[in-house]
């Protein structure tokens, strides 16, 4: 019951929102940081029920049995990232509660307050639904919050960006919706475990059509090349939430739906191949373009579909050991790209830009801004002691194990990525300070308690990041346990379907 | 494969057109719209069985399960309909907003132009 109140209660507080806006229009500045960290409590609860007994929890929706009925599944691997993303959502929320404008009206901050709760709401569906019908849905409502929270931004380029984001994500559902047209024309089932076990008496054009249709209606949410057009321009619109939640919540969910449909659902060596050369081809052109890019928001939203690609990649490869280095891969990166992106609203708020030419020496008057952008770029790039270290070790080691030639161009890549990290620390940190902003973006800088509450809640990061790369072992024991669930999708189908 | 299956596919790859081909941001979003419907009927295509009859039990048809068409493909197209409503519906009020912003719909000019506010 757990997993479906962490739905619920953000949906409950987005409905109060709307219902009683003239009387909550108080409340719409503390509720989305309530019912944030009332989920980050039921996620430990829920992981608490999982350490004392590691099963599979099912829940059936309106008492309908599965197949039949929508289904929720709590696994281990489900909680666990419930209590990484909650973390997440909760710094980011507050992150946005303290960047809202003051001289913002209140009713207007109503909607984007109830739009942020409907969005928290469906990431959590998402994690733990076992029916792809349901998956849609969720997959849709997070979707159209994203589009309006990005049309909402005041950056001048917004709404277009928003409308690029909802033509190929319109193209994407439209993908998946006719998966699963196929997929019930021919087996009768959408539950998970279900079509788990009956995939093998799919025909073989239909077991490789299915599974690409289903990959290329998630790809617009995992960056995944050619989809991720609209990238750059939603990162770009910037704001203290959406780059944040892209990153640090929805491609990870994502990616973690992608990885039941591999392992669990459509174990089919062509959909690895597909993944492999998508992996790829993400991995360079993100990488590239990042190096590119003269907006360390854009250089960021790249990075981010570089780290994306390499998920890919690592995904495309079976076997357990590969399992394990994607899932620490994801947690690792979700923690470096929060802060940076965080840091990098943060200065785009402060100095209304993020070209990096204007923002020349800026970390000599932002040191602790400086200080958490150095540490979370340490981590991505891969240097010793960091967090993000033993996670490029592990993931490069059994791409070794798998195939030599497929490291060289993860290899190229890392130092591509130390380079323009560097490089963006260089102009940010070490070059004499400019005169530095252009036209603010949002009037009025964030001063006292919410520039102090904003640094503080990334700085916070920015320590789990040292903390994490000294003792990785609570991560690296939750993730062992994950992977052995997922690699044994009988233990799954029989949880979700009960006594077979 | 039967006559709906293939008209509703016809139709997808239209929308799928009118999304490649077309510059203007109205008529991708009606492309989007036709795409979708080509979906919606894929859906209920599936569904449907020759000569089947509603999936609702009455006293002329008692129990007669085997004549009913599958409720499901159609509990499912109601649900992307909603949906497909909801997004054509924020889709256009997006596009009054950049014609008043932009003056165009002009995706190529609109891309230039924000090419050259990102850099």
């Amino acid at each position: 019951m757990i997993a479906l109140w962490m739905t619920l209660l953000p949906w409950i507080g987005a409905l109060c929102l709307l219902l009683f806006k003239g009387w909550m229009d108080r409340f719409s500045r503390f509720l989305p940081g309530l019912v944030a960290a009332a989920n980050v409590l039921l996620a430990l609860l829920l992981n608490l029920q999982g350490s004392q007994q590691p099963t599979l929890v099912s829940l059936e929706m309106g008492n309908w049995p599965a197949p039949f009925g929508i289904q929720w599944v709590n696994d281990s691997l489900s909680s666990f990232f419930a209590l990484v993303i909650s973390l997440v959502l909760l710094a980011l929320v507050l992150s946005r509660g303290f960047a809202r404008d003051k001289e913002q009206q209140a009713s207007s901050d109503v909607y984007s307050s109830a739009i942020v709760l409907i969005l928290s709401g469906a990431a959590f569906g998402l994690l733990f639904t076992a029916d792809l019908f349901n998956l849609f849905v969720l997959m849709e409502i997070a979707s159209i919050s994203l589009y309006a929270l990005v049309a909402r931004s005041r950056h001048p380029t917004a709404p277009v960006a928003s409308m690029r984001y909802l033509l190929l994500g319109g193209v994407g559902s439209a993908l998946y919706l006719l998966g699963i047209g196929v997929l019930y024309a021919k087996l009768g089932t959408l539950n998970m475990a279900d079509i788990a076990l009956k995939a093998s008496s799919l025909n073989p054009a239909a077991l490789q059509l299915v599974p690409l249709l289903l990959l290329l209606g998630l790809a617009v949410e995992l960056e995944m090349f050619p989809f991720n057009a609209w990238v750059p321009q939603v990162y770009g619109a910037g704001g203290a939430f959406v780059p944040g939640f892209l990153a640090g919540v929805s491609s990870p969910i994502f990616a973690l739906l992608l990885l039941r449909l591999v392992t669990v659902v459509f174990p089919v060596p062509q959909l690895r191949t597909v993944l492999l050369v998508a992996g790829l081809l993400t991995l360079v052109i993100g990488e590239f373009s990042a190096l590119a890019s003269r907006r360390l928001l854009k250089m960021l939203a790249f990075s981010s579909v570089g780290s994306m690609g390499m998920f890919l990649l690592l995904v495309s490869i079976p076997g357990a050991a590969m399992l394990r280095s994607s899932l620490f891969w994801l947690v690792m990166m979700l923690l470096a790209k929060v802060p940076l992106l965080g840091v990098a609203a943060y200065l785009q708020r402060q100095f209304g830009t993020d070209r990096f030419l204007e923002l020349r020496g800026i970390f000599s008057q932002e040191k602790s801004a400086g200080l958490v952008f150095l540490l979370s770029a340490a981590s991505i790039t891969g240097i010793p002691l960091f967090a993000g270290f033993r996670a490029k070790i592990q993931a490069l080691v059994s791409l070794a194990s798998a195939q030599y030639w497929l490291l060289i161009l993860p290899l190229l890549v890392s130092v591509l990525e130390f380079v323009y990290f560097f490089r963006a620390i260089r102009w940010m940190g070490m070059e004499p300070p400019e005169s530095a902003g252009g036209k603010p973006v949002l009037p009025g800088s964030l001063e006292g308690f919410s520039r102090t509450g904003t640094l503080f809640l990334f700085s916070v990061f920015a320590l789990l990041i040292v903390i994490f790369g000294l003792f990785p072992q609570g991560i690296l024991d939750s993730i062992e346990v994950a992977t052995t669930q997922l690699f044994d999708p009988v233990v799954y189908a029989r949880a979700v379907l009960g006594g077979m | 494969m039967n006559v709906y299956t293939a008209g509703s596919i016809l139709i997808f790859l239209l929308g799928l057109y009118g999304l490649l081909a077309k510059r203007d941001l109205f008529k991708m979003v009606i492309s989007l719209s036709v795409l979708d419907t080509g979906v919606n009927l894929f859906l209920v295509a599936v569904g449907y069985g020759s000569g089947g009859i509603a999936p609702i039990l009455t006293d002329t048809y008692p129990l007669s399960v085997l004549h009913f068409v599958d409720p499901l493909p159609q509990a499912l197209v109601l649900t992307s309909i909603v949906i497909n409503l909801g997004v054509t519906a924020f889709a256009l009020v997006l596009v009054a907003r950049i014609f008043k912003k932009h003056g165009t719909l002009d995706t190529a000019k609109l891309w230039q132009k924000m090419g050259g506010e990102e850099e």
